[in-house]
């Protein structure tokens, strides 16, 4: 396992903006994550790869808060955050990209846009704000007035970014965001991850596309069966055996 | 003509008051998938607190004042302690609701006793002739904050922040809080604003009928609960149309068949409707595309 020091070379020094310290979740009898630790410093994007059940959803669902912790603590900025509330949490500066977009279907893109804000630092979005997000995904400019959930798919996901990061957050966790779109879009996802961090927001991406995740993170982490079985810079990851056989396929 | 007239008034003034009622069920519903029959014995307890201030001769406006803020309080305590431990549950905040209306009922009964009693209100001795028609300027009243209620809610659903998190709870909850919004605060608020609307219709029907009883929780929680199921549970507008709709029905039966077939008329509707169109008749559907 690479130790710290690869992740602060990759990435920043000091204290990071989130960390999850030794969590454990059970599901009844079931644990779904055994002793997991993950740092994700300001600016970096920090990618969590693994199978199926691996417990990349119960990862996510720690850090937004939506599932309890049974065991080991989570900060943000070095505050104790383990207790708090999702929408308190979400407060701090945290955006999140659903799996499954989880479109608001019946409202319309520019309310799904202005209820993404409901936990920014003004409290609702101005029209700089919306005219911000719709210069950085101009499809969505003539969609405005739609009810997205008769949106296609690469249109939901614009606007699922849009939602996140209208409230201007300092980061922004994604699960899957490339899963159900055609090729040319998840070229277009990743783009959008890469714009992301050129404005200085931390990205936590769980993805099963794991060469495209790689190519984009300062940092990842490998699960397998609720632990932490790998972790380090990209080339590290990508070069390791396991790593190799399991998700990227071998390479001649 | 001049009965048909007469009994159609009548019938719309009845709807509006059932409309106030159904629309706080169709406002939980919608964001809960829950039937708050608890409701309509809120809405009797609110009526009552304003129909004995009147009676104990407090001005009107702090009487009316009163028994928004009673209603108000119990939704909230409601809310709090027999609602929300067992919300995600089918069967439970069904159960916790009945046995909650139940003790609202109770306690009316111990403060009020069973007995019918009036609610004075201005204008109850006033008639309005327009033509061969008799009018009361009470009905006017009753249409006129019916339809101010109406642009109210209107208002909030879709011109504030709370409206939109409104409906962003009702179409996905779990994502409303991922986006930050205080999902347990718009629910309380959602469960208010049914009381709120609850009493303001129980009062309607108090200053128009001039008539309570305490057993007025369960007749007006099944008229509303059919007037709800007629427009579509769920659609605070089919709540408004199903209560319009069913006040006129129990108007035409009663003036023109028997008051006798009342609950008769209203029961078949309301099985009717859950049979052959449970959507009632503004029920859509979003589509939503994966």
């Amino acid at each position: 396992m690479a130790d710290c020091s690869t992740h602060q070379t990759a990435g920043q020094s000091g204290t990071p903006l989130l960390q999850l310290d030794n969590v454990s979740v059970n599901y009844g009898k079931f644990r779904a994550l055994t002793d997991v630790s993950y740092k994700i410093y300001p600016g970096q994007i920090v990618a969590l790869l693994g199978g199926n059940a691996s417990g990349k959803s119960t990862s996510m669902k720690t850090i937004s808060g939506t599932t309890t912790v049974t065991a080991g603590e989570i900060f943000w900025k070095g505050e104790l955050i383990t207790r708090e509330p999702t929408p308190a949490r979400m407060a701090r500066g945290i955006g999140v990209v659903p799996e499954g977009r989880r479109m608001f279907a019946s409202l319309t893109v520019l309310e799904n846009l202005q209820l993404g804000a409901w936990a920014g630092s003004k409290g609702s979005a101005t029209s700089d704000d919306i005219a911000e997000m719709l210069d950085l995904f101009p499809p969505l400019k003539n969609l405005v007035n739609r009810p997205s959930g008769v949106l296609s798919g690469g249109e939901q996901q614009m606007v699922a970014f849009a939602r996140a990061l209208i409230r201007h957050p300092e980061l922004v966790i994604m699960d899957e965001p490339s899963m159900g779109l055609a090729p040319a879009l998840v070229k277009r996802v990743f783009e959008i991850i890469e714009e992301i961090k050129s404005r200085k927001i931390a990205v936590f991406i769980v993805e099963q596309n794991a060469r495209a995740a790689l190519r984009v993170a300062d940092y990842a982490y490998v699960l397998a069966a609720g632990q932490v079985v790998l972790e380090g810079t990209p080339d590290v990851v990508a070069t390791a055996p396991m790593m190799t056989e399991a998700y990227l396929g071998k390479r001649s | 003509m001049q009965f048909f007239a007469t009994q159609l008034l009548n019938g719309l003034t009845a709807g509006v008051v059932y409309a106030m009622l159904a629309v706080g069920y169709s406002l939980v519903y919608g964001i809960l998938q829950q039937i708050n029959f608890a409701h309509g014995y809120v809405y009797m307890f609110g009526t009552f607190v304003t129909a004995s201030l009147i009676t104990s001769g407090s001005p009107l406006w702090l009487a009316i004042a009163a028994g928004l803020v009673a209603g108000a309080v119990i939704a909230i305590v409601i809310e709090r302690f027999a609602y929300r431990p067992v919300r995600g549950n089918r069967l439970a905040p069904t159960v916790t609701a009945v046995g909650v209306g139940l003790i609202i009922e109770n306690v009316a009964q111990l403060i009020w006793t069973s007995r019918i009693r009036p609610m004075p209100f201005p204008f109850q001795a006033d008639i309005i002739r327009l033509g061969p028609v008799v009018l009361s300027p009470l009905q006017i009243l009753v249409a006129a904050v019916g339809l101010a209620m109406a642009a109210l809610l209107w208002v909030i659903s879709t011109k504030t922040d709370l409206g939109r998190a409104m409906r962003a709870v009702k179409d996905d909850l779990a994502t409303a809080e991922l986006m930050g919004v205080p999902v347990d605060r718009v629910v309380v608020t959602v469960y208010v604003l049914g009381a709120l609307f609850g009493v303001v219709g129980g009062i309607l029907y108090g200053a128009y009928y001039n008539t309570l009883s305490v057993t007025m929780g369960f007749s007006g929680t099944l008229n509303a609960f059919t007037a709800t199921v007629i427009g579509g549970i769920g659609s605070v507008w089919g709540a408004f149309a199903g209560g319009l709709f069913l006040g006129v029905l129990q108007a035409m039966v009663t003036g023109y068949v028997s008051s006798a077939l009342l609950n008769t008329v209203t029961f078949t509707l309301l099985i009717a409707f859950l049979l052959f169109r449970p959507t009632g008749i503004a029920g859509v559907q979003v589509a939503s595309r994966p």
